[in-house]
């Protein structure tokens, strides 16, 4: 129930692939990151899963049931965009009264109560909202949906340091007391890095990560040492960054760090440290890599 | 309880790290409860999943256990258990680096020996 | 059902436009009447349906962004969005038809005043106001198919509104332009059609004349025609819905 799959979805603008024939699974009551660098297809991903823009190639299924303008699996998700579908002059009392009409599990006290919390002002009409507190509205208006699918494109876009860490504890505490599907698309890395269960990398309209938070900082760590002893050491193993520093070189390794790697590390007097979400992040979508 | 994560190692052992230590300097003492996994994830933003994997650790190790209803206990003797798991890892993490340390200081075991005293 | 409710939504969105048009109409019209009753000469006056008409056109050249985009949001499907826009537009017409014939007879008081109706369709009706020897009926009849005409006709000029927005939102500019200039174009070559071949043009005319009922002075005729026209028309708007896309600002 409520698992999302994505089969060999491809959509092109022009020549270039925006999205290069995707598959994706994306299991029910786990919290998603969807990374990706500008341009990479996050977006276009996200519309072609919520019928906003069609695929060239391919096809959505929820519950192995064919999405396409299937007017009950839509409901059942929540899609936070970046762009401002509803009229600028509409308040946001009423933007909540009309959420409710089309999502029946629409909880209004939440809204109000995150409402205050955020300090959002439920009597400004849209266009009178800043960026931030133009998310803001979204987010909340998200959160309380009540969908079992919640998609946040960009979700903390203009908000300030307190806020951001106000919405990611809301999000907690409404994941735990109901489970249900999230999926983040935040380009703010860092600060969701403990918040993901499961993460997935697009680089170039491809899927290049789509693992447990877990698994993939396990599989990564970073050696330093002297030049020779680095390179050494690289040979026989999948590197996907290289650094110089004088005569120091740092190398980016997935792979296993097992007793065997240990050894050798000892012997040739390398440093072994673990690698941030974040920067793991930007050494495998920078453009060219050293395998 | 402090967590200040950092990246040495997965944040679900941390956590029972963190927990663990608690114990041995009695804060969490035994048949008393600890933080729920709300309140963990809440307060330090961390997938409730990862919180819960750091917990069934512990269970696991028969540190802590389940009380329907109500939360995560401490079980009894689970200090003095700790103690004696982070006593036979004593020597594996701190002696032996710290020979090691001195070998390439150059320190005789004499002076190490004379250090270890003047501390104690 | 999402469908009631989406249409509520669309019947809301039109609220403010379609009370500002009336108070408008109803204040034009009492000035026209108050004038009227200054001026020495038998005036007359018709056709103010029309201006409900180019009303109800333009309410459906605005109906489809601001309400498309809404429905997106709520990810409510295309198709439901269109059953909603025809659920809303049945009742608005309706409602303006009824409102538009009330006050018409009500202005009638003032001075003659002839529906579009009354002119194409009423028994003894003639231009030449000298000749002309109809008296406006308010029997059951005449009211009642004024009224069915009149709803037949909005419905067809809002869903006529709706077509032009949604080509205009599909196509580029090179394609705007074409089908701002398509009209003439139709025109200009019916024209020379007709120069021609005058069979075919009587052929035409008398097609014309036969679906509207003119020749019969039938009005059922043609508000059969209409309906038949608005489900054209919608059915094209739903093809170019199905492919609609919210655009990148």
């Amino acid at each position: 129930m409520g698992t999302i799959k994505v089969s060999n979805v491809s959509k092109k603008y022009g020549d270039t692939f925006a999205l290069d024939h995707i598959s994706l699974t994306i299991e029910k009551n786990k919290i998603y990151g969807l990374l990706g660098r500008n341009g990479a297809g996050k977006t276009t991903l996200l519309n072609i899963i919520n019928n906003r823009i069609f695929a060239d190639d391919g096809a959505i299924s929820i519950d192995d049931k064919n999405f396409s303008e299937n007017k009950k699996s839509l409901g059942r998700i929540y899609f936070m965009t970046e762009q401002n579908l509803y009229p600028q002059a509409m308040k946001i009392k009423e933007i909540f009264k009309w959420t409710k009409e089309f999502y029946p599990n629409f909880d209004m006290e939440y809204a109000l109560e995150l409402s205050k919390k955020f300090e959002l002002n439920i009597n400004k009409k849209i266009k009178e909202l800043s960026t931030g507190y133009s998310s803001i509205c979204k987010i909340i208006n998200t959160m309380a949906s009540g969908a079992e699918i919640l998609m946040f494109d960009e979700p903390v876009l203009g908000l300030d340091a307190n806020h951001r860490e106000l919405f990611y504890k809301e999000l907690m505490e409404s994941y735990i007391e109901k489970p249900k599907t999230i999926i983040l698309s935040t380009h703010i890395i860092e600060e969701v890095a403990h918040l993901l269960e499961k993460i997935v990398i697009i680089k170039n309209g491809k899927i290049i990560k789509d693992e447990s938070v877990e698994e993939l900082l396990t599989k990564c760590y970073c050696v330093s040492g002297l030049n020779k002893n680095i390179d050494t050491y690289i040979k026989d193993k999948y590197c996907i960054s290289l650094d110089e520093m004088a005569s120091f070189k740092s190398a980016v390794i997935i792979g296993e760090n097992g007793h065997k790697e240990n050894q050798e590390q000892k012997k040739l007097d390398l440093e072994v440290t673990k690698v941030e979400l974040q920067k793991l992040f930007i050494h495998l979508t920078n453009e060219g890599g050293v395998k | 309880m402090n967590l200040n994560f950092n990246n040495d190692s997965p944040i679900y052992m941390q956590i029972a790290s963190a927990i663990e230590d608690n114990i041995l300097k009695g804060i969490f003492e035994e048949e008393t409860a600890i933080p729920s996994t709300t309140e963990i994830s809440v307060k330090y933003k961390i997938n409730p999943a990862t919180v819960a994997k750091g917990f069934n650790l512990l269970v696991d190790e028969g540190i802590i256990y389940k009380k329907r209803g109500v939360g995560m206990f401490v079980v009894t003797g689970s200090k003095g258990k700790l103690m004696e798991i982070r006593k036979e890892n004593f020597y594996k993490n701190y002696i032996v680096s710290l020979i090691e340390e001195a070998e390439k200081l150059n320190i005789s075991s004499k002076d190490i020996i004379k250090m270890i005293e003047r501390e104690i | 059902m999402k469908n009631l409710k989406l249409a509520k939504y669309n019947i809301k969105s039109s609220f403010k436009p379609i009370i500002i048009y009336y108070c408008i109409l109803i204040t034009v019209i009492t000035c026209l009447a108050i004038l009227n009753k200054f001026s020495a000469e038998n005036n007359e006056s018709s056709g103010i349906e029309f201006s409900s008409m180019i009303f109800l056109f333009v309410i459906g050249l605005n109906f489809f962004k601001e309400n498309f985009h809404f429905t997106q949001a709520n990810n409510i499907s295309r198709a439901d969005y269109l059953k909603s826009v025809v659920i809303a537009i049945l009742p608005i017409a309706l409602v303006m038809s009824i409102l538009d014939v009330i006050i018409n007879r009500v202005f009638n008081l003032s001075m003659v005043c002839p529906t579009f109706y009354d002119m194409t369709y009423a028994p003894g009706f003639i231009n030449d106001i000298n000749k002309r020897v109809w008296i406006q009926s308010n029997s059951i009849g005449t009211l009642s198919r004024t009224v069915t005409f009149l709803f037949a006709s909005y419905i067809v000029v809002f869903a006529l509104g709706l077509l032009i927005t949604m080509i205009y939102y599909k196509c580029n500019k090179i394609m705007r332009i074409l089908v701002s200039l398509s009209p003439i174009v139709i025109i200009a070559i019916g024209g020379i059609i007709f120069e021609g071949s005058s069979k075919f043009e009587n052929n035409v005319v008398d097609f014309f004349m036969n679906i509207f009922g003119l020749n019969t002075f039938n009005s059922y005729m043609a508000v059969m025609t209409l309906i038949c026209l608005f489900i054209i028309l919608m059915t094209f708007v739903y093809m170019l819905v199905r492919k609609a896309v919210v655009k990148r600002t």
